[in-house]
C-alpha cells in the first residue's frame, strides 16, 4: 500500500473552478442542439486540462477538476439519480439561480456518477493527490422537494446508500481523497443529529481519505455533534468573515484535520499575501500545523477566471512564505489500490 | 367580512427576468433598453398574478435581491457586507453591516414611483403594499460594528425604518408590510420590541400589518396584540398548530392567513383553503389568505399554480 507525504500546510481547492469563456459558450451551443455530445465531452475534458493547469501553475498541491461537468452541486448528481424531476430554476441571492430537483419516486443508484471525472482527472494532473468532491446525502435531501418520502430524514438515509455506493466506486477506481460538501448542515439545528448519522452512513466502509466542506452557517452551533462525525477533515470558510469568529475552532474536534478557508470566493477583491499570512497565523494559534490544510473558503466558479487564479496564486504564496517558518513535515494521505472493473 | 388574496414579501424573480437584471448590472445592457424590457417583464408578471385572484402585491417584490438590501444600500451608517443565509432555507442576503450612526435615508421610494407608473401604464387592478423589514428582525440579522448596546441600535434602525414607512404612507401605500420571522425563531425580547415599534407606530398610525413566518408566532400574540396593528400575517402551512392560539388571543385586527407553503412544491387543494378561511371566520372580519412567506423558494410555475388556487379560494367564497 503506498502512501504520498504532502508538504506542511497543504494547499487545495474546494472544488469548483470557473469554466473558461469557451466552455461556456459551448455548453449553450450544445444545450440548444447545435454541437454533438462526442465534441461537448472533448470540450469538457479540455476545460478540465486547462483549470487543473490554472491551479498547478497557482501551486496548489491537491488541485480539483474545478467541476467543469457539473452546473451545480446538487442538480448534477439528481440528474443522474432515479427518482429525481426538475421544474424552473429557484433564485438562491442576487440573481444565482439553481434548478432545485424534486424527488417524486424511489431514489434509485443507476451507476456511477462521478467515476469517470477522476478518472480523467487522474490523468491530466502531476500532482500525486487529486480531490475529488461529492454532494453529501443531507445537503442534496435538503435542496431538494420531497414529494415522495414520508420524511426528510427517511429521504436523507435513502441518499446515503446511494451516497455510499458512490464513495465505494471512487475507491475501487483509486481515488485517494474525497470530499463530501455538506453546506445545508448548518441549517437545521435540530436535525443535526440524525444528519451526522446519515453522513456516518454514507462514509460506512469507504477506506480512502474523506473529508466533508460546510459553508454558511453559524459553525459554533455544528461543533458540539462534529465529534460524531466520522470524516478526517472539515473544511470551513472564514475569509468572507474576515477571520472574525476564527475561535470556534478552540473546540474543534482533536482527531481531525482542518481545511481553512483564506480566500473569500464572493469577493473580486484579490486578497493580499499578508491577509492570508495573518489569517493563518491566527489560526495556528488553536490548531496546530500538522492538522491545517489550506483552502479557499468554497468553490471559485463564481469569479472571474483571471480573478480565481491570482487568489490562488496569492494563497500559495502566502503557505509557501510560511513554509520557509515552519520547517515540518507534512500530513500523509494513502493510495488505494485502484480495483476496476469497468 | 373582507376576504381577499394577497402575496406577502416576495414572488420568484423568473430566470429570464434575473438574466436581464443581470446583463444590466454587468454593464451588458444600457439603461433605456434594460427599463423597456423591466416594463414589459414586470407586465407580464403582475398580469398573470392580478388574472390568478391576487388583489394585494408587494410593489418591490421583483426587485430587490433580499428583504434587507434597499435599506443596507441606503440607510446612513450601513454597508452590505457578505453573504449570509437567510434564516434556514438554501437562499442567500448581504448581511447590513452597521458601521455608523444609522439614519434613513430614502430607500424604496424610486422604486415605488416605477412600478406605480408601470402598474397605470398597464392598465393592471391591483392594490400595492410596501414591505420593509421588521427592526427586530433587522437587529438579530445584521452585523453590529458601531453600537455598544442594541437598544441604542434597535431605536436607530426602528426611527429609520419608521421614517421610511411614513414616506411610503405619504406616497400612497395604504398597507406597510413589516417583515419579523425572527417573533418565531427565539425567545424575543420584549423591551427592545417594544421600544422599536414605539418608534414606528409613532410615525405610521394605520395599515401596518407585521408578518412573521416559520413558524408559530403563538408565544408572541399578548405582546403584538399591545401595539396598533392593522394585520398580523401568521403561518399556518408550517405551524398550523398555532391557528387555536391564533383565534382565542386578544389580536383582533385583521389576519394575513399564511395558508400556502411557499418552501413545498405541493400545491394546496382549493378546498383546504377555504376550510381555513371558513375557520378564521369565525373570529376575523378581514382576512387576507396568503402564502406563509415570500414565496422565492420555489419554481415560479409552482408559484403561479399556487396563487391561482388562492384566487380561486378566495373567489369562491365571495359567491356565497
Amino acid at each position: 500500500m503506498s502512501e504520498v507525504r504532502l508538504p506542511v500546510l497543504p494547499t487545495t481547492v474546494i472544488g469548483s473552478y470557473p469554466r473558461p469563456t469557451w466552455l461556456r459558450r459551448m455548453i449553450k451551443l450544445w444545450k440548444s442542439g447545435k454541437i454533438e455530445d462526442e465534441h461537448m465531452k472533448e470540450a469538457f475534458d479540455d476545460a478540465v486540462v486547462s483549470v487543473v493547469r490554472d491551479q498547478e501553475n497557482a501551486g496548489v498541491d491537491i488541485p480539483s477538476d474545478g467541476e467543469q461537468r457539473r452546473d451545480e452541486m446538487v442538480e448534477y448528481f439528481a440528474e443522474r439519480i432515479g427518482g429525481f424531476k426538475f421544474y424552473d430554476p429557484i433564485r438562491i441571492w442576487g440573481n444565482a439561480y439553481f434548478k432545485k430537483p424534486a424527488v417524486y419516486a424511489p431514489l434509485e443508484y443507476k451507476g456511477s456518477i462521478t467515476v469517470n471525472e477522476y478518472l480523467f482527472l487522474r490523468t491530466v494532473s502531476t500532482r500525486p493527490i487529486v480531490k475529488m468532491t461529492i454532494t453529501g446525502p443531507y445537503t442534496i435531501a435538503d435542496w431538494s422537494f420531497n414529494e415522495y418520502y414520508s420524511t426528510k430524514e427517511e429521504l436523507a438515509f435513502e441518499l446515503s446508500k446511494i451516497i455510499n455506493r458512490e464513495l465505494k466506486a471512487l475507491e475501487e477506481a483509486g481515488a485517494p481523497y474525497v470530499q463530501i460538501d455538506e453546506p445545508a448542515l448548518t441549517t437545521h439545528l435540530k436535525e443535526l443529529d440524525w444528519a451526522v448519522e446519515a453522513i456516518n452512513n454514507a462514509i460506512k466502509g469507504v477506506n480512502i481519505k474523506v473529508g466533508m466542506h460546510v459553508c454558511y452557517g453559524e459553525y459554533s452551533r455544528m461543533i458540539p455533534y462534529l465529534d460524531n462525525l466520522k470524516v478526517s477533515q472539515l473544511a470551513f470558510e472564514f475569509a468572507n468573515r474576515s477571520f472574525k469568529d476564527i475561535e470556534v475552532v478552540k473546540k474543534f474536534p482533536e482527531d481531525k484535520e482542518l481545511g481553512f478557508g483564506v480566500i473569500d470566493v464572493h469577493n473580486r477583491r484579490v486578497e493580499t499575501v499578508d491577509e492570508v499570512i495573518a489569517g493563518i497565523k491566527k489560526v495556528l494559534e488553536f490548531i496546530p500545523v500538522e492538522r491545517l490544510y489550506i483552502n479557499p473558503d468554497c468553490g471559485l466558479k463564481l469569479l472571474p477566471r483571471e480573478i480565481a487564479r491570482e487568489k490562488m496564486r496569492v494563497m500559495v504564496e502566502a503557505v509557501n512564505r510560511l513554509r520557509k517558518e515552519i520547517r515540518k513535515e507534512g500530513p500523509v494521505i494513502r493510495l488505494p489500490q485502484p480495483n476496476l472493473k469497468q | 367580512m373582507i376576504v381577499e388574496a394577497a402575496l406577502v414579501g416576495g414572488f420568484p424573480r423568473p430566470f429570464n427576468f434575473g438574466r436581464l437584471m443581470s446583463r444590466y448590472r454587468d454593464g451588458k445592457l444600457d439603461q433605456e433598453t434594460y427599463e423597456k424590457k423591466l416594463e414589459a417583464e414586470l407586465t407580464k408578471a403582475l398580469t398573470k398574478i392580478v388574472n390568478s385572484g391576487v388583489s394585494i402585491i408587494p410593489f418591490n417584490m421583483f426587485l430587490w435581491d433580499d428583504i434587507f438590501e434597499p435599506f443596507a444600500s441606503s440607510f446612513e451608517g450601513i454597508e452590505r457586507g457578505g453573504l449570509y443565509r437567510f434564516l434556514d432555507n438554501n437562499f442567500y442576503y448581504r448581511i447590513p453591516v452597521v458601521k455608523g450612526r444609522v439614519k434613513h435615508r430614502d430607500a424604496t421610494l424610486a422604486t415605488l414611483k416605477t412600478v406605480k407608473e408601470i402598474i397605470d401604464r398597464g392598465e393592471i387592478r391591483v392594490k400595492i403594499k410596501a414591505v420593509i423589514p421588521g427592526p427586530y428582525t433587522f437587529l438579530r440579522m445584521c452585523e453590529n460594528k458601531y453600537y455598544s448596546s442594541e437598544e441604542e441600535l434597535i431605536v436607530d434602525i426602528a426611527e429609520a425604518l419608521g421614517e421610511e414607512a411614513k414616506r411610503l404612507e405619504e406616497s400612497g401605500v395604504s398597507l406597510i408590510e413589516i417583515h419579523e420571522p425572527m417573533l418565531v425563531s427565539e425567545k424575543v425580547d420584549t423591551g427592545l420590541f417594544e421600544k422599536a415599534y414605539s418608534r414606528i407606530t409613532s410615525k405610521v398610525s394605520k395599515g401596518l400589518w407585521v408578518q412573521t413566518y416559520f413558524g408559530p408566532v403563538s408565544n408572541f400574540l399578548e405582546e403584538l396584540s399591545r401595539l396598533k396593528l392593522d394585520v398580523i400575517g401568521v403561518d399556518v402551512a408550517e405551524a398550523p398548530e398555532q391557528l387555536e392560539k391564533v383565534l382565542s388571543s386578544g389580536v383582533e385586527w385583521g389576519i394575513g392567513l399564511g395558508a400556502v407553503d411557499s418552501r413545498s412544491t405541493k400545491v394546496e387543494t382549493v378546498k383546504q383553503l377555504r376550510t381555513l378561511i371558513k375557520k378564521v371566520s369565525e373570529k376575523f372580519d378581514k382576512i387576507y389568505l396568503t402564502p406563509n412567506a415570500m414565496m422565492d423558494f420555489i419554481p415560479v410555475s409552482i408559484a403561479y399554480e399556487k396563487i391561482r388556487r388562492m384566487g380561486l379560494a378566495v373567489g369562491g367564497l365571495k359567491n356565497e
